[in-house]
């Protein structure tokens, strides 16, 4: 029975499709086969800020299923903030009552004396993020968009995403110190081993970082990360081990590209990971989109995910045939890996620590 | 289900965020019998978002451990069974696996309906992520905005009596109803009413247009009487409804089950009601499960049962939830050797990334127990509103623990201890490991086959890991609290003291009974009253007689060396490194 692990890619030229959707329906603005850039906007909608409701009736005196009858706004309306919703006119006119609106925005709904209103500041702009071609279009929900290039995918994000020239820092296991952030990274998407400082933060956000990409974070510094404006995208976990060469790899050989930072939260369910994207061209046929689902198999390149080799890099060389007692006490299926740059003989690994490097 | 009470052969499979398990039953020599089980890595994320393909993984291992074919050639299931012992005659399926489900609660009282409504929630896999009631202070605008906010698959509405007042309520179903209204049309919820019968038809009127409503026996249909089971069951169904349209494969996968695809701890929780209702020896059984999502803690007494599911809480893909309602110290307190928060920390964030994982070294896997004890306290704390006293675990006459990060241990000890340290139990009970996933299987398979389930209890199938004694009071370490003597059947005698700190066992080997006499000190409780004496029967198990005199809460060593000692002798003396 061949076994499946998960695969991590680390991809240096792909066919990528990557979805963009509106959180709420609109409108959908790019066109089929239209040739996107990162800041284009592919649709947009109206998200409401928050809602009021108001008690006309009460406002006005009248009962519940006589307030319709003063509305001068409608269900749709637009409505600015003092405008009047419903208007009262006492007997001979003598004294008019307005119920003006409290906010700028819409009438949603009207009924039973109340009106809900939904405050509209600005229209939510959904940007295409990265470079590429419209290949598939939802009506008012959004778009598919095709790309070329390197594909690395993350384990943790901070929930946000950017597009910029990527910047790679030393080593792959050097620390980020907060006298490297200089005024000449200004602008850019900065890609360092760990970062264990958080005296790094202030300095990132005068130096206005665009993103940051870490091979491993200090735990500790996790509540504060989420907090930071930009996106932080980790690739191999929490701790001090930083990049796996492979990734550190294809970040330094893609110095000073565009990148598309994509720092979603891990989704399994709905297979979303976060994910660093450079776009790059593709003379001649489209390269194939990643392989994801391969079995465990020698000669494949393999990370291990767990124990002191957490983050290593290296090539199945063989299979056991039946489970083995590790010196935990567990029984199971192991594979022996050589492990990249290393003089160490192979190590042997659970097949369940190991991630498939495609 | 399918409605097969003259079947033979029996598969159940339980979908698990990290591991598809099929076990197979079948009749030998006239009784129903667990044959043996199969399991792979779950598939219902990429890249094949299709549950059936590690069903059929699994069910490729049981075909090599049982010789039996259950697939043809085009890796479809054979049902019914053949001539030939090929396939299967029925097939339940349970799971735990799945999205976040998230819920809005409404009541009227936050004490009293919204409590009720909670405890309903509280038996499947559902994060409560707003709350509404008359105690909320907020503007009836800012309650719209913040049941938008919640994004709810699930709206649960209870309140009032049946019969009784009603206008308070449906103020508060206006607002689901507008904010209902405001939801996108692809995100539209699910309501279901379990108040005010009276209401009913008002409920269904008001909110049928912009949610799909569901209605359920009231929660508290008079005042001070509370009745959860027939709503938990409607909310059973609305959520399997639910996981069949998030889940890939299981809509082609319910068809096989009679459209059913239960969760996995309310049928966990139904196979140890009905072990409450048999046991030999008490009426009380306490279940844990701890997956690598979910955790989930059934007290059920003399057949009544009180669930309470964590669905944001597991060793695994939610192991991070830790962080959140633990504190670090608590987590170091169980490892044998020195760890630094920070890498403790990293610890348990990194298995949240990696859950499929497994410990290669014996600390890393101390760390696991350690993280799996600390996941249990923290379901614990949820579950405690079900029992009388907050300091201290109800008295419970079987214990039993499933999941894998305790069914797969390589030594029984280990699970007996992860079991003590965690709940730390009082007075007599007897622990006992679900170390072949069936207490899902049985209760899935009682809706369709109870003589099945009857037969198969009989054999005993769970793992008795042994009798424990927990022993409560105050001492110094080091003191004798109680003096122990076992006289096994065999006439083999043992006898010790039980020192405070310390934590004993006795060897009886399973099925053999014995006679245990206990003489605590004065102050000191072994389950007859402090300081009282007595002589119980008792059964052997795999572990032995565990007698703990390490205090409740246990008491740790100060000193981070003596602790280190203390915590590997505990270990050491369950055998469970």
């Amino acid at each position: 029975m061949p076994y499946i692990p998960p695969t991590s890619h680390v991809t240096l030229l792909a066919t990528l499709k990557r979805e963009r959707f509106l959180p709420i329906p609109g409108k959908v603005v790019a066109k089929m086969g239209q040739r996107m850039e990162a800041s284009n906007v592919v649709a947009h909608t109206i998200i409401a800020h928050h809602h009021r409701l108001v008690d006309i009736a009460r406002r006005l005196g009248v009962p519940n299923d006589k307030a319709d009858h003063f509305m001068v706004k409608q269900e749709g309306d637009p409505v600015k903030k003092g405008e009047p919703l419903a208007v009262r006119k006492s007997f001979l006119n003598l004294v008019t009552t307005r119920e003006p609106s409290p906010v700028d925005g819409e009438v949603v709904l009207v009924g039973d004396g109340k009106v809900l209103l939904a405050a509209i500041s600005e229209p939510f702009e959904l940007k295409a993020g990265l470079p590429g071609t419209i290949i598939d279009l939802v009506p008012d929900r959004g778009v598919t968009i095709e790309t070329s290039g390197a594909l690395l995918e993350g384990v943790w994000g901070n929930g946000r995403d950017d597009f910029a020239v990527l910047r790679a820092l030393g080593g792959p296991e050097d620390v980020l110190l907060p006298e490297q952030l200089e005024m000449g990274l200004r602008g850019v998407i900065l890609a360092a081993g760990l970062l264990e400082d958080k005296a790094v933060f202030k300095q990132m956000l005068e130096v206005r970082l665009r993103g940051l990409i870490l091979g491993s974070l200090r735990a500790e510094l996790l509540p504060e990360v989420q907090k930071l404006p930009i996106p932080v995208l980790v690739t191999e976990g929490f701790g001090s081990q930083g990049f796996s060469l492979a990734a550190h790899t294809l970040l330094t050989t893609n110095n000073g590209r565009e990148v598309w930072i994509n720092a979603q939260a891990w989704d399994r369910y709905a297979g979303k990971r976060p994910e660093v994207i450079i776009p790059l061209p593709s003379p001649g046929q489209s390269p194939p989109q990643p392989a994801d689902g391969q079995a465990l198999q020698a000669g494949l390149r393999v990370r291990i995910v767990r124990g002191p080799r957490a983050g290593r890099v290296g090539e199945v060389k063989a299979l056991s045939e039946r489970a083995v007692l590790l010196p935990s006490g567990l029984r199971t299926p192991v594979a022996s890996v050589q492990l990249d740059q290393s003089h160490e003989p192979e190590v042997t690994v659970p097949f369940a620590n190991l991630e498939i490097i495609e | 289900m399918t409605d097969t009470y003259t079947a033979d052969t029996l598969l159940a499979v339980d979908f698990g965020t990290a591991t598809t398990r099929a076990l197979l039953f079948d009749v030998v020599e006239g009784h129903y019998r667990f044959l043996a089980s199969g399991e792979a890595a779950s598939t219902l994320g990429p890249p094949y978002f299709e549950a059936s393909e590690g069903m059929r993984h699994a069910l490729n291992q049981l075909q090599t451990i049982t010789g039996r074919t259950v697939l043809d050639e085009a890796a479809a299931m054979i049902m019914p069974a053949t001539a030939d012992g090929s396939g299967i005659d029925a097939f339940v399926a349970t799971s735990s696996a799945g999205p976040i489900v998230r819920a809005v609660l409404v009541g009227l009282l936050p004490q009293v309906s919204l409590e009720s409504v909670r405890r309903a929630a509280d038996s499947t896999y559902i994060s409560v992520v707003e709350t509404l009631s008359l105690g909320d202070r907020r503007r009836e605008d800012q309650q719209i905005d913040a049941v938008l906010a919640a994004k709810p698959h699930l709206i649960l509405i209870g309140g009032g009596t049946d019969g009784g007042a009603g206008e308070a309520l449906l103020k508060l179903i206006e607002v689901i109803g507008l904010a209902c209204h405001l939801l996108p049309l692809n995100a539209k919820a699910r309501v279901l009413y379990l108040g005010n019968a009276a209401l009913q038809e008002k409920v269904t009127q008001l909110l049928g247009g912009v949610a799909t409503v569901y209605i359920a026996p009231n929660v508290q249909p008079e005042l001070g009487e509370e009745v959860l089971a027939p709503a938990r069951l409607e909310l059973a169904k609305v959520f399997e409804e639910l996981r069949l349209e998030q889940i890939g494969g299981f809509h082609a996968l319910s068809s096989w089950t009679g459209g059913r695809i239960l969760p996995t701890a309310p049928a966990e929780a139904q196979t140890l009601r009905l072990l409450s209702r048999t046991l030999d020896s008490g009426k009380s059984v306490l279940g844990v499960s701890v997956g690598s999502a979910s955790t989930a803690l059934t007290m059920a007494v003399n057949g009544n049962l009180h669930l309470s599911v964590r669905p944001d809480l597991g060793v695994g893909l939610n192991a991070a939830e830790v962080l959140e309602e633990t504190a670090l110290n608590d987590f170091m307190h169980w490892l044998p050797f020195e760890f630094s928060e920070a890498a403790a920390r990293a610890f348990i964030l990194n298995k949240s990334l990696y859950p499929h994982t497994l410990p290669m070294e014996v600390n890393d896997l101390y760390l696991e127990h350690a993280l799996a004890r600390q996941v249990i306290r923290a379901a614990l704390r949820r579950a405690r509103t079900y029992w009388p006293r907050a300091d201290l675990l109800p008295t419970f006459d079987l214990i039993v623990g499933s999941g894998s990060v305790l069914g797969r241990l390589p030594r029984p000890g280990a699970a007996a201890l992860i079991l003590l340290d965690a709940l730390q139990p009082i007075g007599f009970t007897r622990l006992s490991l679900d170390a072949h996933h069936l207490l899902a299987a049985l209760g899935a398979l009682s809706y369709i086959n109870p003589l099945a389930v009857t037969q198969i209890m009989e054999t005993d199938p769970l793992v008795n890991l042994g009798p424990a004694v927990s022993l409560v009071g105050r001492a110094r370490r080091g003191d004798v609290i109680c003096q122990v003597r076992l006289v096994s059947e065999s006439g083999a005698e043992a006898a010790l003291e039980v020192k405070f700190g310390s934590l004993e066992v006795l060897s009886l080997p399973p099925g053999q009974r014995g006679k245990l006499t206990l003489k605590p000190r004065p102050g000191i409780d072994a389950g007859f009253g402090p300081g009282k004496s007595r002589t119980r029967d008792i059964t052997g198990g795999v572990v032995g007689v565990m007698i703990d005199g390490r205090g409740r809460p246990i008491v740790f060593p100060t000193n981070a060396e003596k602790r280190y000692e203390a915590v590997q002798q505990w270990i050491w003396k369950v055998g469970g490194a």
